[in-house]
């Protein structure tokens, strides 16, 4: 072989690969087409380095399925998501029957690439028991834990939450990948977790149901009470009934804020929503929106509504980092109730300081990242997003899940500091003369307490508004809590999508009956911390 | 349809460049070897540093490996990899190279990469350390 050869044959070469790329990044736009060729180049350099492997921490789930209804399911994807076929879950040697069925529409990676999204639903018995209906995805993001650390924040802040753990999957004897295992929610939701004995009402609230090969329409859920897709055996007059009236409220734009709050209160359980909506602000998500990923659980105990944090997606953020983000008709309204949203800022600053400065949520982080290291090694078939073009479904490397754990970190840490500081902000300017009178820029709502012997509940006139003071710990106490508006051309009607309230600034003067009290204190209403 | 084009053409993409990696880390292989090889002979006697039979051979093989991963095929593949490389091993040139690198080609095949990068080393440190003559 003479010298000559081989480095005209490596020109070639090379030219051939300068010409394909250009005519790909022709073709799908430099971007996209960097993005791809870098996946697959990490891909198939960095993750054969991974030998030798540990075993997995997790759980391994081990499914069979004949691979003709495989082969049949996979022909016609996305349409065949709906249609189950006979199955097998094998534990410790244990087959038990199941049936299985894809995922089907909407999210790409559900039903694109190696790894698509799958549901078995099971008999009684079963190792997963209580829960019968069981949701494989393919995990959204890189680092995989993304809504695993979701779903489990809203569990820490005593919000409802499906069950839900990471797993590695096997199919047909050959790897599948590591998969977010979850519970499909349904009547059986608290007699599973010991709350009841029978069956609750439970509605879904999703995009619609695909009857025919064609995307349907998107439906706001708050529109109608139809819209909501009851999953459940247990009776439905009266849950149908009360949601029929909670639809009605929501569509109602003339009641007041008093009158809406208590109605308002008589249909949901509003704590269990404020402590929701503060989740959504600490897991910073607007994933579950006037279309999709909600639930509605009646309780049996109460016979309130009450929502399951679904498809959490930890820092999917709203677009400027709102403090209080509009994700859907119900969350309109419960925001313009102060109290209701001072309760839920309380709850989102009390999860910040057991997640973000006690470190709870970092020790969880790194244990879930030592548990799924193995399996995530292990993993050849790591499928996603590798580019913001929803259809760009392709392999991932080590490398991308490597970067997305360090990116995740960085970016909750910069979030959480931003956020508890907004929550905690002091600085307010205070002049005190015949009024007191007050100033600030800042979102938080402020608390006056002072000490009097006063038999009766003090008045003091804040603005235009008469407060009425409350008993606290022996102290009078009044809020003053903030105003908020719709940005400038914002449509302020609850159907809007993904819109946000504004806090404006503070200009107050605050008059007390007998003058302003020598030991008037004013601190932060939502951290209980004095302003100097 | 233009999205629908849009994603085979994305797929082709990342397709095309598992190939071109797979090839260019075999080809550095092939080079970094031949290059050991040539260490051990007089100048006057050195060949190429890319033989070229010896990587599309192997290439071959990668590629066979990486689409039938199934199973007991991936050890028939290997096999008559190994045996055909050794007949024509005894009438071509870099005489010595040819199993190594089906070897090689093998364990790239199989997604072995560190394997791989040890077994390519320790070939490398071989051929400088033997004299020439020997092989």
């Amino acid at each position: 072989m003479k010298r000559g050869v081989g480095g005209t044959g490596l020109l070639v070469l090379l030219a051939i690969v300068l010409v394909s790329f250009v005519v790909f990044a022709v073709l799908l736009g430099p971007g996209r087409a960097v993005r791809i060729a870098v996946a697959s180049f990490l891909t198939t350099t960095v993750d054969g380095l991974a030998e030798d492997l540990p075993p997995h921490r997790l759980r391994v789930v081990d499914v069979r399925i004949d691979p003709e209804h495989l082969d049949r399911m996979n022909s016609d994807l996305p349409w065949s998501g709906g249609e189950y076929r006979p199955a097998e879950l094998v534990e410790h040697g244990v087959h038990y029957p199941a049936k299985f069925r894809y995922r089907g529409i909407y999210s790409a990676s559900h039903y694109l690439g190696g790894k698509k999204s799958f549901r078995l639903a099971l008999k009684k018995d079963n190792p997963f028991k209580p829960f019968r209906r069981l949701n494989f995805i393919n995990p959204k993001s890189f680092n995989m834990l993304n809504n695993h650390m979701g779903i489990w924040i809203a569990g820490r802040m005593g919000v409802a939450v499906p069950w839900n753990e990471m797993v590695y999957v096997r199919l047909n004897g050959a790897d599948y990948g590591v998969m977010e295992m979850y519970e499909q929610p349904n009547g059986e939701f608290e007699r599973d977790r010991k709350l009841t004995k029978e069956e609750v009402p439970v509605y879904k609230g999703e995009y619609p149901p695909v009857t025919q090969r064609a995307i349907p329409e998107k439906r706001t859920l708050w529109r109608k009470a139809s819209y909501w897709e009851y999953e459940s055996k247990a009776d439905s007059t009266v849950s149908h009934a009360r949601l029929a009236a909670l639809v009605e409220v929501i569509d109602d734009s003339t009641l007041t804020i008093a009158a809406r709050r208590d109605t308002l209160a008589k249909l949901i359980d509003m704590d269990a929503y404020a402590r929701y909506l503060a989740a959504m602000l600490v897991v910073n998500t607007k994933h579950m929106d006037q279309f999709h990923n909600q639930w509605l659980v009646m309780s049996a105990r109460t016979g309130l509504f009450y929502p399951i944090f679904w498809d959490a997606l930890l820092m999917f953020p709203p677009a400027g980092e709102p403090l209080y983000f509009i994700n859907d008709a119900l969350a309109h309204w419960f925001l313009r109730i102060p109290e209701w949203r001072l309760l839920r800022d309380r709850y989102a600053y009390g999860a910040l300081q057991d997640l973000h400065t006690g470190g709870a949520f970092m020790r969880h982080y790194d244990q879930a990242i030592e548990r799924i290291k193995p399996s995530i090694l292990a993993d050849r078939n790591k499928f996603g997003h590798v580019s913001p073009i929803p259809s760009d479904v392709h392999q991932f490397s080590v490398a991308h899940v490597i970067s997305s754990f360090a990116g995740m970190r960085a970016t909750v840490n910069a979030y959480w500091d931003r956020t508890i500081a907004r929550l905690a902000d002091r600085s307010v300017k205070v002049e005190r003369g015949e009024q007191l009178h007050l100033t600030t820029t800042n979102e938080a709502p402020l608390e006056l307490r002072w000490h009097s012997f006063d038999a009766q509940a003090p008045q003091v006139v804040a603005g235009t508004d008469t407060l009425t003071a409350e008993r606290k710990e022996g102290w009078w106490s009044v809020t003053i809590h903030r105003t908020l508006t719709l940005p400038e051309g914002s449509w302020d009607r609850p159907f809007a999508n993904w819109q946000h309230y504004v806090v404006e600034p503070l200009d107050l003067s605050v008059s007390f009956a007998a003058g302003i009290p020598n030991d008037l204190r004013i601190s932060n209403a939502i951290t209980d911390e004095e302003i100097r | 349809m233009r999205s629908e084009s849009a994603r085979w053409t994305g797929t082709l993409l990342h397709g095309w460049v598992e190939v071109l990696t797979l090839l260019g880390m075999l080809l550095v292989a092939v080079v970094l070897i031949a290059w050991c090889w040539n260490r051990g002979v007089r100048p006057s006697d050195r060949q190429g540093l890319l033989p070229w039979p010896l990587f599309l051979s192997g290439a071959a093989l990668t590629l066979l490996l990486r689409h039938f991963d199934q199973g007991l095929l991936p050890a028939v593949i290997i096999a008559a990899g190994v045996m055909i490389a050794g007949v024509i091993a005894r009438v071509g040139t870099h005489r010595g190279l040819w199993i190594p690198v089906m070897l090689l080609a093998s364990l790239l095949g199989l997604g072995l990469n560190l394997s791989f990068v040890l077994l390519m080393l320790l070939i490398m440190i071989v051929l400088l350390i033997s004299a020439g003559r020997d092989r």
